[in-house]
């Protein structure tokens, strides 16, 4: 039987909590903005089945909401993005100094 | 190849997106009771940005102005080609929202159409690269509009020329009434806001009256700021995901040395052939919402 070798003790602070809630975040939203689209792409792609002559039309309207869907959740990819570089600086400087 | 690749990559896959500074110019101050009249207070940086925009402004005043010279009744050519995304412009995007204020504006959101687009399109050039390999600096060329403060600056355009339509049709339509002078201005000034929210009748609608008008103004900030932060992000995420990709040539070389290069290089280049498919809609959709809000604030349904 084979030892594993020993992980090194884990410390959990600030640091840590911040990285993990900005990862978990960006996740997060990009589940929620696939399953927006794909529910969009399926009622477009099923309408332009049914009603072939609209086809032009409808993905127009698909690409302009899957757009405006796209938007925000740049917008709360950018917010995790600032938390896991810029703001970490702040949070690191504060368990720093603060806790420990 | 690994070598190309190891140079197009940097430690740090921001450094693509983020403007880089080429040359200073010091900012100065009137003081004359200080040591002299004028006082270098600090730098103004020429940054990459910056130059990407002008070269942009620099190809639409050449191109432009030499298609629009003798345009024929019916293009060929290079008119032709020019009057695909025109056309489209004019009657896909713009006529559906502003109908009968369509060529008021057209030259405005044809403007804007082509600034946003060819700042993407340039950004997926190479131009960095070749830049890197003649020359032998860095970051000289980045996207524009990869950048928070290009899109900023696009959607301010925007917010100020929606507010400003809105509140000049007021005061058309109060002059049309029989006002005049600065009677009308003040009217329209204020009936503007007023028709900003919609209309509800009876008590409910005197009562809800203020939340709405809340909502409104919070919209009203918050449709150019989203207007912004699509555009950058989705500039801005493309060529961070390619960074990202050739970053892992010089992490990886000691255990594949020209495969992964090469796969690496071929999937960039594949994964550039969607990042134009994203270039052109987010160009389509910032100048169909610019045609949406500017319709709303013009349009005779208040």
């Amino acid at each position: 039987m084979v030892m594993l070798p020993t992980l090194a003790e884990v410390v959990i602070n600030d640091y840590g909590l911040a990285l993990l809630g900005a990862a978990l975040g960006a996740g997060l939203v990009t589940m929620g903005a696939a399953k927006g689209i794909g529910h969009l792409a399926a009622a477009a792609v099923e309408s332009q089945a049914r009603q072939p002559e609209a086809g032009g039309r409808i993905f127009t309207s698909m690409i302009i909401a899957s757009a405006l869907i796209e938007g925000f959740t740049f917008f709360a990819l950018v917010i995790c993005m600032q938390v896991g570089t810029t703001l970490l600086k702040v949070i690191e400087a504060a368990s720093q100094g603060a806790g420990n | 190849m690994t070598g190309l690749a190891t140079m197009l990559a940097t430690g740090d896959p921001m450094q693509h997106i983020v403007p880089h500074e080429i040359f200073r110019v010091g900012r100065f101050h009137f003081e004359p009771w200080s040591w002299g009249p004028f006082v270098l207070k600090d730098y103004i940086p020429f940054t990459s940005h910056m130059l990407m925009v002008l070269i942009t402004a620099g190809l639409m005043l050449v191109i432009f102005p030499l298609l629009g010279r003798r345009y024929p009744m019916v293009p060929k050519g290079v008119h032709a080609f020019f009057d695909t995304a025109f056309e489209f412009v004019r009657e896909g995007v713009a006529r559906p929202a502003l109908r009968d204020h369509t060529d008021r504006f057209m030259p405005f959101i044809w403007t804007m159409f082509f600034f946003i687009l060819i700042n993407n399109l340039l950004g997926i050039l190479p131009l960095d690269a070749i830049a890197t390999l003649i020359w032998r600096r860095s970051h000289l060329f980045g996207t524009a509009t990869a950048g928070l403060s290009v899109t900023a600056g696009l959607a301010s355009i925007t917010f100020i020329a929606v507010h400003a339509v809105g509140i000049l049709e007021q005061i058309r339509r109060q002059r049309e009434h029989g006002l005049s002078g600065l009677g009308a201005a003040g009217r329209g000034f204020v009936a503007y806001w007023y028709h900003l929210v919609p209309h509800v009748p009876g008590v409910l609608g005197v009562l809800l009256f203020p939340f709405l008008f809340v909502l409104e103004l919070i919209g009203a900030l918050v449709k150019p700021f989203a207007l912004a932060i699509r555009l950058f992000a989705n500039m801005m995420a493309g060529h961070v995901v390619l960074a990202s990709l050739l970053m892992l040539v010089p992490i990886l070389r000691s255990y594949f040395d020209w495969e992964l290069a090469t796969v690496t290089i071929v999937g960039c280049a594949v994964y550039c052939c969607l990042e134009l498919l994203v270039a052109l809609i987010q160009a389509y959709i910032f100048t169909f919402l610019t045609c949406l809000f500017i319709g709303a604030a013009v349009s005779p349904e208040h």
